[in-house]
């Protein structure tokens, strides 16, 4: 994994150096080497594989359509995971509302809460189970925007705070706390949940 | 103590859930179609900025051969107002041709030719000026009576002749001014 990553660095660096002649072959190096990273981006928004992967799509079309200005990157890692968000943003967008909504709207219904785990069962099985996974998801979704946005970022295991920020745009000290205010608002939801099932 | 452990167990539950999150891996074959896109993204692109060439290029020629006809027509229709006179004087002074007269060409043939030959004299002299002209009737006169007087008497000629005596007697005696020797003079004249 480490050693990916630091190819796939050598290939955004040489994108960089590189010349107009070569960058379409360098933008082919850089999806190959950067595919995961890139769909992790795009699968912890959109949470669809077809989606996903279009997005996945999208995203290094528009590399190649924006390949000349890659020598005024300055970290050319983060600017290839922002046009990855800022595609899968614009795909998620492009929903329809009422297909967004609906997930919000089943979130606590009795169906979802009867399929929560046991919470006496030991972490491990409480994670492995698929039921609590969609529950979080659910909540997750439920968080408003500039809580739930760092939040799926900080997912992708290969970013972290301070290249989410530069990502979003935003201070890293804003990241922080956006994070710490998200987790809270999750442990809350899902105590209550755990608390709901384990009495009843 | 027991709501430490609560809480701790919660984050634990959390950080694990959220691992998995976006833990999910690229179907088998995404690399390929990505791969496949880029590459077709890439030869449309070829082909538009070639195409784009293609209407560059004729636009330059299209360009360079109006400007060439502008410039071409722009010298042939206005003529040199010299050459106009010219061609118009050689038009002029065609030679009619003689009636009954059978020479080797045809008269409008040899008007023709006679025309051209002006312009082309015309285009020799206009260099020099003033422009060398045929000599006149006074002229060839002059030159006829050059060659057949003699010397003395074309230099007496030459010489102007002397005033009137009773002029010279005035200046002599200077009961005249200059200018009134002149005034007598001409009214003498």
């Amino acid at each position: 994994m480490a050693e990916q990553a630091i190819l796939g660095d050598a290939a955004l660096t040489s994108l960089k150096t590189s010349d107009a002649a070569t960058r379409g072959q360098e933008v082919e190096i850089l999806a190959s080497q950067h595919m995961r990273m890139v769909f992790r981006i795009c699968w912890s928004i959109l949470r669809n594989h077809h989606d996903a992967e279009d997005a996945v799509q999208e995203c290094f079309l528009r590399v190649l359509k924006f390949q000349d200005r890659i020598h005024e990157v300055r970290n050319p890692k983060t600017w290839l995971a922002r046009i990855a968000w800022t595609t899968a943003l614009d795909k998620r967008s492009r929903k329809p509302l009422d297909e967004r909504s609906s997930a919000k709207e089943n979130l606590l219904e009795q169906d979802s809460l009867e399929s929560l785990p046991d919470p006496a069962l030991p972490l491990e099985q409480l994670v492995a189970g698929r039921e609590l996974q969609a529950i979080l998801e659910r909540l997750i979704g439920t968080l408003p925007d500039e809580l739930r946005e760092p939040l799926e970022l900080s997912a992708v295991q290969e970013l972290n705070s301070t290249e989410i920020a530069e990502i979003m745009k935003i201070p890293a000290e804003s990241v922080r706390t956006r994070l710490f205010r998200a987790r809270q608002l999750l442990k809350t939801k899902l105590a209550v949940l755990l608390e709901v099932q384990k009495h009843g | 103590m027991a709501d430490q452990d609560k809480e701790k167990q919660l984050d634990d539950l959390l950080d694990s859930l959220l691992s998995h999150y976006a833990s999910a891996e690229p179907r088998p074959g995404l690399e390929t179609r990505v791969l496949a896109s880029i590459r077709q993204a890439r030869r449309a692109e070829k082909v538009r900025w070639m195409g784009l060439g293609w209407w560059w290029a004729v636009g330059a020629v299209t360009v360079v051969v109006t400007a060439a006809l502008i410039v071409f027509s722009s010298y042939g229709g206005r003529s040199h107002p010299v050459k106009k006179q010219i061609q118009r004087a050689a038009q002029q002074r065609t030679i009619p041709a003689p009636k009954g007269d059978f020479g080797p060409g045809p008269a409008i043939g040899r008007s023709v030719k006679h025309a051209r030959r002006q312009v082309h004299l015309a285009e020799v002299k206009k260099e020099v000026f003033p422009t060398p002209a045929p000599l006149s009737q006074q002229e060839k006169l002059l030159l006829r009576y050059l060659a057949g007087t003699p010397r003395q008497e074309v230099q007496a000629q030459s010489h102007p002749d002397p005033p009137p005596d009773d002029v010279a007697f005035a200046n002599d005696s200077g009961l005249f001014s200059s200018k009134d020797s002149n005034r007598s003079i001409r009214s003498n004249q």
